[in-house]
């Protein structure tokens, strides 16, 4: 007789959103008996997958869609919006689009470090040569200001906090084509995910906005 | 400028036949103290690079740290060298004087304070500086606060005058004051331990004249230490009743009851930060020299609510999920 199979934990990485504590305390009863490991860098969730294969996923929507083998169950979105437009932001009055690709340009690093300049590329249309990633959003205010790149990746949503934040004024270079990024949940084997689906899809908006979502579909 | 032959070596190595790649790795030897933060900011350095480098640890702590570091260079032959502490860079130094050679290898140097100095005379250095940049502190506090603020004070000795001109250059971005209390340019020469707590007092009063908003306590032993603790930090100084951001968790503690707000390196993320510079370096060709040493960037944070309030300091309670730890008896 085959062993008793253990539930493999749900592995969380939102990079850029709520730091990794403040998740598990959120949404580790929500989804209990399963364990949580939530993670603030892709790198790290990366280097987890191999030891726990089957294990449910709650990531980015890019990122999982290189994940082989996994099938998305659920898609955040926020109100009716699912997708997310990117801006390049810049303090330097210089910096015009014709020179952007040949400057250095803070990135949030939601990919890791190979698949990052595909999805900028992809993004806004052209490859951008010296990417500097960060794994907190705010340390992307950190390298703008002072001085250490010439521009900025955000997510078009985080344009108006920012500008907040700073007396530095802030302008858009270029915004990108919408992309698929709000977390999603995915799985291996949809059919062993079938009750945390469903206890994912009850959360209220207080919990899922740890995600950075407000629902599902 | 002439690029150093061992960076373009390196460049070459990934560089296979028509058949199998051949992908050696780059061997890097990473020079460090033992200790949690070396640890965890090697670790960060080593998961970012990946499989591409192969680094090899060794203990600066060593006895015979000079002879054994010798015969590890002779066999590993690395390709660059990751120094950790003023140890480190002592060793590597060393290393240089034994073999002009060694010039050409590139160093990063990380986890020291006031690398700029102590990386004199080694030649082909970049690095991350290990101190926490003024820009990224109050850039922080403002986002948490409520209220605005206008100046910050600091006491700094003369061989900190450099970081505190950068500071001062960054904050007025973001029209913050930097009211700097130099203890040593008077030309007095060193500052005697015993005088310390007398003149941060002497200090203190004049900041406050100043209607100084907030202190900043720099991460320098001289000027806080277990003497000045009980002679000014503790005693004196909460007297004023201004809020202190500090650089280290212990010293934002409920028991200690002194900073409001602790900010220092994220270890992890400073190894990733070091470790996109060697990639810059051994990929896509940068010398080490023209990269500098640049200011460290990601930081955790600690708020102390107890101390906030007592300050009367208003926090932005929506954004204290910002913040790694949020202390409060309460």
């Amino acid at each position: 007789m085959a062993a008793p199979r253990c539930e493999e934990p749900l592995l969380i990485c939102i990079p850029g959103g709520q730091v990794p504590g403040r998740i598990d305390s959120v949404l580790g009863s929500a989804i209990s008996p399963r364990r949580l490991i939530s993670f603030q860098r892709v790198k790290d969730l990366d280097e987890v997958i191999p030891a726990y294969p089957g294990a449910p996923v709650i990531g980015s929507s890019a990122y999982v869609r290189y994940l082989p083998g996994y099938t998305i169950l659920l898609r955040g979105k926020k109100g009716q919006i699912k997708q997310k437009k990117y801006l390049i932001i810049t303090g330097n009055r210089g910096l015009t689009l014709a020179n952007a690709a040949n400057s250095k340009i803070g990135v949030l690093d939601f990919l890791g470090r190979e698949k990052m300049p595909v999805f900028v590329k992809d993004a806004f249309g052209f490859p951008i040569a010296k990417l500097k990633r960060v794994s907190k959003k705010e340390d992307l205010q950190s390298l703008l200001g002072m001085e250490l790149v010439d521009a900025a990746i955000i997510e078009e949503s985080d344009f108006k906090e920012m500008q907040a934040e700073t007396k530095v004024k802030l302008t858009v270079l270029v915004e990108s084509k919408p992309m698929d990024s709000f977390p999603v949940f995915a799985c291996p084997d949809a059919a062993d995910c079938g009750e945390l689906r469903k206890k994912l899809s009850g959360q209220p908006k207080a919990v899922l906005e740890t995600l950075g979502i407000e629902g599902w579909e | 400028m002439k690029k150093p032959a061992l960076a373009i070596l390196s460049g070459l190595i990934f560089l296979g036949g028509m058949g199998a790649p051949v992908c050696a790795a780059i061997r890097l030897l990473a020079i460090t103290p033992n200790g949690e933060a070396f640890m965890q900011a090697l670790e960060g350095l080593k998961s970012d690079l990946g499989d591409k480098y192969e680094v090899r640890r060794f203990d600066a702590a060593l006895p015979d740290a000079a002879d054994s570091l010798r015969n590890v260079v002779r066999t590993f032959t690395p390709q660059g060298l990751i120094l950790m502490d003023s140890k480190a860079i002592v060793l590597a130094k060393a290393l240089e004087k034994d073999s002009a050679a060694f010039a050409h290898i590139p160093k990063f140097v990380t986890m020291t304070l006031k690398a700029e100095g102590a990386i004199q005379g080694l030649e082909n250095v970049a690095g991350i500086k290990f101190e926490v940049p003024a820009y990224t502190i109050f850039i922080n506090l403002r986002i948490l606060s409520r209220r605005d603020f206008r100046k910050v004070g600091v006491f700094y000795r003369q061989s900190f005058s450099a970081f505190v001109e950068e500071s001062r250059k960054f904050l007025a971005k973001e029209n913050i004051d930097l009211a700097g209390e130099c203890m040593d340019c008077g030309g007095e020469g060193k500052l005697p331990p015993g005088a310390v707590s007398g003149k941060l007092r002497e200090s203190m009063e004049r900041l406050a004249s100043q209607r100084t908003d907030v202190i900043w306590m720099l991460a320098d032993n001289t000027l806080v230490n277990e003497t000045t603790l009980k002679g000014f930090w503790l005693t004196h100084f909460k007297e004023y009743g201004l809020p202190v951001v500090v650089p280290l968790p212990n010293l934002a503690s409920l028991e200690l009851n002194l900073g409001m707000f602790g900010v220092w390196p994220d270890y992890r993320q400073l190894g990733m930060q070091a470790a996109q510079q060697i990639i810059q370096v051994f990929e896509s060709g940068e010398t080490p020299g023209k990269l500098g040493l640049e200011p460290l960037v990601s930081v955790q944070t600690v708020i102390n609510l107890d101390m906030a309030q007592k300050v009367k300091w208003d926090l932005n309670k929506d954004k204290l999920y910002r913040v790694n730890s949020v202390l409060t008896r309460k």
